[in-house]
């Protein structure tokens, strides 16, 4: 699994890549905080071009970044972009789609 | 309806071990070819059921995880995941969504509701400090696009 990044004004990409699972989320959230910390963006993005797979962990990753984000005091807060559908639908059970990127 | 195939592995509860299951089923109903979309909620499922009975089930211990497949004619596929950790005592509370019993804020407590919406039928079957049996079944969409 290797995560990338792109730092543009004050807007954080994170372009994850692989399989998302219970397994691999606990790299994920602490690549995705330590970046969050050192930068502290006005704007996450999370991109899910390049995932194969992705479970809820896929959700935990998301709402708890949020929670980091509002913690920061940010409003514009998190959008998550180019999800497949059945990843999309993940997303979709617990109130996420209002943070997809179209 | 005649079962024409049938795997059992079983593995150890290290979070890795998720992939390997997931990836296992996958290739097992290779031979009734589903159609992607349903093959990658099968595999979602799965690795939910595997990461709840690693996760939960056997906590900070590792035991052995057990994944039954069946498959049979009419394109449908029965997947068992057992564990012998805790059990679940209130089986209705855990498959609510957004519940979870872990205190680190990383869980997202949608487990069940992603086995639930990603399968055709989910049976849990839990007894406390003996373990937990989740039972799914997933009708693939047959060539001619019917269920």
């Amino acid at each position: 699994m290797k995560t990338e990044f792109l730092k543009e004004n004050r807007i954080l990409f994170i372009f994850l890549s692989g399989e998302i699972d219970h397994a691999s989320a606990r790299d994920i959230i602490l690549f995705a905080d330590s970046e969050i910390d050192v930068y502290r963006p006005s704007k996450l993005v999370l991109d899910f071009k390049n995932v194969s797979f992705a479970d809820s962990s896929a959700i935990a990753i998301v709402i708890g970044r949020s929670n980091k984000m509002k913690k920061l005091g940010k409003t514009e807060k998190i959008k998550i972009q180019n999800v497949t559908p059945t990843i999309m639908k993940i997303f979709s059970f617990s109130g996420l789609e209002s943070y997809i990127e179209r | 309806m005649k079962k024409i195939n049938e795997a059992k592995i079983v593995f150890t509860s290290h979070l890795s071990n998720e992939a390997f299951a997931r990836t296992a089923v996958a290739a097992f109903v290779a031979t009734a070819d589903p159609i992607m979309s349903e093959l990658a909620e099968l595999k979602t499922a799965v690795s939910e059921a595997v990461s709840n009975a690693a996760v939960h089930g056997y906590k900070d211990k590792i035991g052995y995880i057990t994944v039954k497949m069946r498959l049979y004619s009419d394109f449908k596929v029965i997947i068992t995941v057992s564990d012998k950790g805790v059990g679940i005592a209130d089986i209705e509370k855990a498959r609510e969504p957004l519940f979870t019993t872990s205190k680190s804020g990383e869980q997202a407590g949608m487990g069940f509701t992603v086995m639930e919406s990603f399968t055709d039928g989910l049976k849990i079957r839990s007894t406390v400090g003996k373990g937990t049996t989740v039972t799914m079944k997933k009708v693939f969409t047959s060539k001619d696009g019917v269920k």
